[in-house]
């Protein structure tokens, strides 16, 4: 059982601006900072429909150019038609791949994926 | 309709291959999780490692034990085994001596002394150490331990040496390192230190060397001129040996202006002709890993049948058992492969001693296990590079167990710069396995092939991570790199919990 250090909306906001494993770590001297971390992917999910607007601007800011250039060993977002595409790429290969219909859903995918946080 | 026609044929792919041999791998470690780490349980798990061509688990797994008994004779034999199983037949007779000089009727020893021997040409017994690292120069030696050094040097010179003739130069620069933390201001230890270290140096060049070389191939391949071109480079400036400019030229042959002319075929390892994977001798290693579990499953009842409480010696029995069925069912695979079957049957690896001739028997058809003489004896050259380049790719798959520890490596910029700049961060999926914190970023950097083109890592963070659970992973050989791979599906990094992170220095591999 994991103990409640930060607020659910702090972390959700952090996770969502990304850059947090350092400070996490000096702030709350923990070997992992994943350690913190207790709201779950729905929730993240949950966050995004309640503010559609931060949404489009971390798809914009996170899939910037993904699936074209050979990226390696981080995660990759993109749009593919209709659907949001999650994966983790390796030489320039994703792999992993997730598929999702709405936005919502695929960024807290991907912010998970590349937190390195279980989906569950 | 291919996978029915490879069923028909008795055939399975390398995938189902690959998820039969992993889980063979975690019913041994679930039947090893329940016996004592006896001295001689740990050697029985070590040889069955060793059989099953894993020989830097099986020596994994005997290092602590040797930490805690040195002289413990079956570790020692079972030490000479692996090194027998690595074809380094000068260390093998080495453990057999050794084990000799305090008990000259032990009959293991003997044997292995007598096989050893046999293997050993005296024109032609060069260590591993000797052909690979030194390119034929004598190797420059230090003393064994005396009785006045202390009981940690007397036990790990000895190990030290033992990886250091067998070319398993990682594991004797750590050790080396352990053995100066031990005793810093020895000189003796010292010296062991400055010739372990300029070995470990010359190593890592030879495998920067065969990384370019595997990755000008690869790129050839994929029928990229320009960046073959470039790797070939790179192996010359790596090593200006002979045969390695021959090879640049080679690919400056093929390539030309920086277009190909000449592009390889691939080859199909998954056919029959030119090493796919027949069907039946997975019914062996289904049956070992069916052995496992009923070992692990009725271990409890066994032992109580028997009026016995759980000390060693019912329980080496269980894993004796265990070893029975995979001679057993060893024996059935080398028989299926004799009746036919066009290439190596992976089960005879799993025979125990009585089956040797068997496996040679099996070895010496068709090329037999490695995959790569196997297709260069069938396809070619140019055919062989494809299969080499596929081998490398994915080698195969392996249980990480849980408390075992990961090091990963990643960019220093990953948090400053905006989240799509695209830097490695600490959660990749990419790993060394043990505790391998590199010494600097461009150790790093070379072993690990992380500069390379779509690669943003510049090492200069470093984490050791612990499985919190059993994980399957990948092994591979890193592309552009030296080291070997471990690649961590992204459902599974959430299994791994980071325990110590640290800043690298900045620095060459040399």
């Amino acid at each position: 059982m994991k103990i409640e250090r930060m607020t659910k909306d702090e972390q959700l906001s952090m996770l969502v601006r990304g850059r947090w494993w350092d400070a996490v770590r000096e702030k709350f001297d923990v070997d992992d900072p994943r350690d913190i971390i207790t709201v779950s992917r729905n929730d993240l999910v949950e966050y995004f429909q309640k503010n559609p607007e931060l949404a489009l601007k971390s798809f914009e800011a996170w899939s910037k150019d993904r699936g074209a250039l050979p990226y390696h060993d981080i995660g990759a977002l993109w749009r593919e038609g209709d659907d949001y595409k999650v994966a983790w790429m390796d030489h320039g290969k994703p792999t992993n791949l997730l598929s999702f219909s709405n936005l919502d859903d695929a960024l807290a995918t991907f912010i998970f994926y590349q937190a390195g946080l279980s989906l569950k | 309709m291919k996978a029915q026609d490879n069923k028909q044929q008795g055939r399975i792919d390398e995938k189902r291959y690959q998820e039969f041999l992993a889980k063979f791998q975690v019913d041994l470690e679930a039947a090893m999780s329940l016996v004592n780490p006896t001295p001689a349980n740990i050697a029985l798990y070590a040889r069955i490692l060793s059989r099953m061509g894993d020989s830097g688990r099986a020596l994994a797994a005997l290092g602590p034990a040797l930490d805690h008994d040195p002289a413990s004779p079956v570790l020692r034999v079972t030490l000479g085994q692996v090194h027998y199983d690595r074809k380094d037949y000068p260390a093998a007779l080495a453990e057999a001596n050794a084990v000799l000089e305090l008990d000259p009727a032990n009959k293991e020893a003997l044997a292995l002394k007598h096989f050893s021997e046999g293997r050993l040409d005296p024109g032609a017994a060069k260590s591993a150490l000797a052909q690979g690292i030194r390119g034929g120069a004598r190797a420059e030696q230090f003393r064994a331990p005396l009785t006045k050094d202390s009981p940690k040097v007397q036990a790990l010179v000895p190990r030290i040496r033992a990886a250091r003739n067998g070319g398993d130069m990682r594991t004797a620069m750590s050790l080396t390192q352990k053995l100066m933390r031990a005793e810093p201001a020895s000189e003796y230890t010292q010296e062991i230190y400055r010739i372990v270290a300029k070995d470990y140096a010359r190593w890592q060049r030879v495998q920067a060397t065969i990384g370019n070389i595997n990755s000008a191939k690869a790129a050839l391949l994929a029928g990229r001129g320009d960046e073959a071109l470039a790797w070939a480079n790179n192996a010359v400036q790596t090593d200006p040996a002979p045969e390695v400019m021959k090879f640049a030229e080679e690919v400056r042959g093929i390539v030309g202006d920086g277009k190909i002319r000449e592009t390889p075929q691939k080859s199909k390892p998954s056919s029959p002709k030119d090493g796919g994977i027949p069907l039946w001798p997975i019914l062996p290693i289904s049956g070992l890993g069916a052995a496992a579990f009923v070992v692990a499953k009725s271990r409890k009842t066994v032992e109580s049948e028997d009026g016995f409480d759980g000390e060693n010696r019912p329980v080496y029995g269980r894993l004796q058992q265990f070893v029975a069925g995979a001679v057993l069912a060893g024996l059935a695979g080398a028989g299926i492969y004799l009746a036919g079957a066009t290439v190596i049957p992976v089960a005879v690896r799993y025979l125990a001693v009585p089956s040797q001739h068997a496996i040679r028997l099996a070895q010496s058809e068709a090329g037999a296990i490695n995959p790569r003489s196997a297709a260069a004896s069938k396809v070619g050259a140019q055919q062989a590079n494809a299969a080499a380049q596929e081998a490398t790719e994915v080698v195969r798959q392996v249980v990480i167990k849980k408390g075992e520890i990961l090091n990963r490596v990643w960019d220093s910029r990953w948090t400053k710069e905006p989240p799509g700049a695209g830097f490695s961060g600490p959660t990749g999926a990419s790993f060394c396995r043990g505790n391998c914190m590199p010494i600097n970023s461009g150790s790093a950097i070379t072993q690990r092939g992380l500069n390379i083109p779509g690669v943003s890592n510049n090492a200069g963070n470093a984490g050791t991570f612990r499985a919190t659970e059993d994980i399957v992973v990948s092994v591979r050989q890193s592309i552009g790199g030296a080291a070997e791979e471990i690649v961590v599906s992204r459902p599974d990094i959430s299994k791994l919990r980071m325990i110590e992170q640290a800043s690298l220095p900045p620095g060459t591999a040399k």
